[in-house]
């Protein structure tokens, strides 16, 4: 594959006795979709945090483009990852457009060229014509999609999504895959991607990696995983979720 | 942020001195006396006096809160001078029982006060009962008092903790611990007469005891102590306007009981003011005509209702320029938040003229103290609001608004302070109402507003003079908070609406 543009070398990180994440290592590629999957508290959350410094590992080292997070301007590095939440974590008070602009409102961009790059980010996600409405008057599956246009607006090289689609009804939750997958194809963007939803995870990752209990179990293409999984526990994970999904 | 507060503090400090300067410049004599019927018609012969008889400029603070007010005020040189008494100031300023000479000397030696001449009157104290109880009961002497251990006292906060009040008075008759409230004089009068109290403490010249037809008893030990009354003057204000001594001197033994006791009576039972009553004291025995004509109660009440408002603006900037910082200090670090919120809560618990006097000393009498105390009061809903508001902010939103990468101001700037404005909206429109209320209290120490009025209609038993003060007070409170409400209404984010 192509060049590492986020490793992790040993990180480990506790919460009081619970341990999130236990001596993790791995690299995310340019270009790629690493899902991340485990039940909740494995620490997948965990790890996509610590890639933007939000969390503070115990010991071991994150390197984003090949310089370690947390180190010099934390700031300045966020505005080069991209964030997306669950339910995309508008802001109430701001309009859509004040919402996705609001990071070149913090680098002092003129209101024209903020204007005209929130349309360009918008028609990205498959929204025009919602700049003046306020999240509440949106639909769940539209604040997702303002969420990842605010992530986009710095064009950044990296994006960081934590369960985006959780929130928004499974109808829905397949149209914004599907978009998302054809939006990476076209942006070709490095993601790092963490979701609790195998089909998701097959789905949309290039690579799949699995954590239990703030361990890094298996990392791997989707079908590898499905062929050949590393543990018990993972071929159990794979198929209790996907005989769910078949019924 | 610390810059904000920095320069509110430093902004609030530049106006206090401004304020200050402005008012020292005149070539004024100020007058003061406290709340009594009694001290405000002596200040008025005296204030009236120096204007029939002097070019001076006469101040009137006719409505301070005690003697522990009016006499930190005359010391810090805000008040000239005012009516006071022998007992007072053996009791509560020297704490020793002198001769009048030995109390001159002592005045003039610590303080650098002149002491008038004696005006004549003993306003010492005595003890009233129902006449038909009195009788009843065979009560004529305060010893008799011995025999009836059952009776509910209801006596003034003062006389409840003087050593020459209540306290000195059970060990001088044996009578033990009596059962004693302490209640305001004017209601210790009503629940008198209505039987609720049995025995009650009042001044010999207390025109009340006349109208309602109390008994007096005998102090047959002479317990009390002389209550003559004089004028306390500073020195350096007679070397300033020295034609106040020969003033005084006029007014040496010019007034008996027999005369104060009618005077008292005009004001508190025929409801005249203390102003009228005094010109009329002074064309008696001087010969003078007043030369300008009194203010009718309309332009008194409006002049009180803008004193009022303006109280309560200044008040208000203040407290938020100083409560929204505090505020958000206390939302940033929990800790030093803790100790914000003790302090702020600790202000509100101190009592209103315990505060007041803690300002004289600093501040002097008048609008600023005043509004420095309604500011130290009023701080806590605004504090409590903007902190709990700015806590608020749901993590999710905290997460993105980090994790984008908005910097520590920003987030509180663009995020946090404005999801918790409308909390902090509701925390100044509480805080300000709360201003209407206790800006009544700023009369206490001569700044006037509609307190004036609730005061005197307090002190003179005269319901209709309070409401003049109370009607619009609740008005102006009510007023504010529907006020205030709109600007929320117009402020709310709109995007909230569906939240």
């Amino acid at each position: 594959m192509s060049e590492t543009l986020i490793r992790f070398e040993h990180v480990t990180k506790r919460f009081g006795a619970h341990v999130a994440l236990d001596d993790v290592s791995i690299d995310v590629f340019s270009g790629e979709i690493l899902v991340v999957i485990g039940r909740s508290g494995s620490g997948k959350t965990t790890m996509l945090r610590c890639v933007n410094a939000l969390v503070v590992p115990d010991s071991g080292r994150v390197f984003v483009e090949g310089r370690t997070v947390a180190s010099g301007d934390v700031v300045a590095s966020r505005r080069r990852i991209g964030y997306v939440i669950q339910s995309g974590g508008l802001f109430p008070h701001m309009t859509v457009a004040q919402n996705v602009s609001i990071l070149g409102r913090a680098a002092g961009d003129a209101a024209q060229r903020r204007a005209s790059r929130v349309a360009e980010v918008l028609a990205t996600v498959g929204l025009e014509t919602l700049e003046s409405r306020y999240p509440s008057e949106l639909s769940g599956g539209q604040r997702q999609r303002v969420g990842i246009a605010r992530a986009l607006y710095m064009d950044p090289p990296i994006l960081l999504l934590d369960e985006p689609f959780a929130a928004v009804d499974p109808l829905t939750r397949m149209d914004l895959q599907d978009e998302f997958s054809r939006l990476h194809h076209r942006l070709g963007k490095t993601m790092v991607f963490v979701t609790h939803d195998v089909d998701e995870a097959l789905y949309l990752g290039d690579r799949v990696a699995v954590f239990d209990a703030g361990r890094l179990v298996q990392t791997d293409a989707p079908d590898d995983l499905r062929r050949k999984p590393a543990t018990e526990y993972i071929a159990r994970f794979l198929q209790r979720r996907r005989a769910r999904g078949d019924a | 942020m610390r810059r904000v507060i920095v320069a509110a503090m430093l902004l609030l400090a530049i106006s206090i001195v401004a304020a200050g300067r402005a008012h020292s410049a005149a070539p004024t004599v100020v007058i003061a006396s406290k709340q009594d019927t009694e001290g405000q018609i002596l200040a008025e012969i005296l204030a009236q006096l120096i204007e029939a008889r002097t070019p001076y400029r006469v101040v009137r603070q006719t409505n301070l809160g005690g003697t522990l007010l009016v006499f930190a005020a005359l010391r810090s040189g805000a008040v000239d001078a005012y009516p006071e008494y022998t007992g007072t100031i053996d009791a509560t300023i020297l704490h020793r029982t002198l001769t009048f000479g030995a109390i001159r000397a002592a005045m003039q030696r610590q303080y650098a006060l002149y002491v008038s001449g004696e005006l004549g009157f003993n306003n010492t104290y005595v003890l009233a009962m129902n006449a038909q109880m009195a009788r009843r009961l065979h009560v004529r002497t305060i010893s008799d008092l011995a025999a009836h251990p059952g009776l509910r006292w209801g006596v003034t906060p003062e006389f409840l903790r003087r050593s020459d009040g209540l306290p000195g008075l059970e060990r001088a008759y044996a009578l033990g611990a009596v059962d004693a409230v302490d209640i305001e004089k004017s209601l210790a009068y009503q629940a008198l007469a209505r039987g609720t109290i049995q025995v009650t403490d009042a001044y010999s010249t207390d025109g009340q005891l006349v109208r309602y037809g109390f008994a007096t008893l005998e102090d047959d030990r002479h317990f009390f102590p002389q209550y003559r009354a004089l004028y306390l003057v500073r020195d350096a204000t007679l070397l300033a306007a020295p034609r106040l001594r020969a003033l005084l001197r006029q007014l040496k033994g010019a007034i008996d009981d027999r005369t104060m006791r009618a005077m008292n009576a005009q004001v508190d039972i025929a409801h005249s003011s203390p102003d009228r009553v005094a010109a009329q004291f002074l064309a008696r025995r001087f010969g003078i005509r007043r030369a300008r004509a009194p203010e009718s109660t309309a332009q008194l009440v409006l002049r009180a209702l803008g004193r009022h408002v303006e109280l309560t603006l200044v008040t208000v900037f203040f407290t938020v320029l100083l409560g929204v910082p505090l505020g958000l200090l206390a939302a940033q670090w929990p800790r030093v938040g803790h100790a914000i919120m003790k302090v702020v809560g600790t202000l509100q618990t101190v009592p209103s003229i315990a505060l007041l006097a803690l300002m004289i000393p600093l501040f002097g009498i008048g609008v600023i103290p005043a509004i420095v105390a309604l500011v130290l009061y009023g701080l806590l809903p605004i504090v409590a609001n903007t902190r709990a508001g700015l806590r608020q902010t749901p993590d999710e939103l905290l997460d993105a608004a980090q994790g984008i990468g908005l910097s520590r101001a920003q987030v509180l700037g663009w995020v946090q302070f404005p999801i918790a404005l409308p909390f902090i909206l509701a925390g100044v429109r509480t805080s300000a109402v709360i201003a209407v209320g206790t800006a009544t209290i700023a009369a206490l120490i001569g700044a006037g507003g509609l307190g004036d009025f609730i005061l005197a209609g307090l002190t003179l038993n005269d319901p209709r003079t309070l409401l003049l003060g109370a009607i619009p007070a609740a008005l102006l409170a009510i007023f504010v908070d529907e006020a205030i409400y709109r600007i929320e209404l117009l402020l709310r984010p709109r995007g909230r609406a569906g939240d």
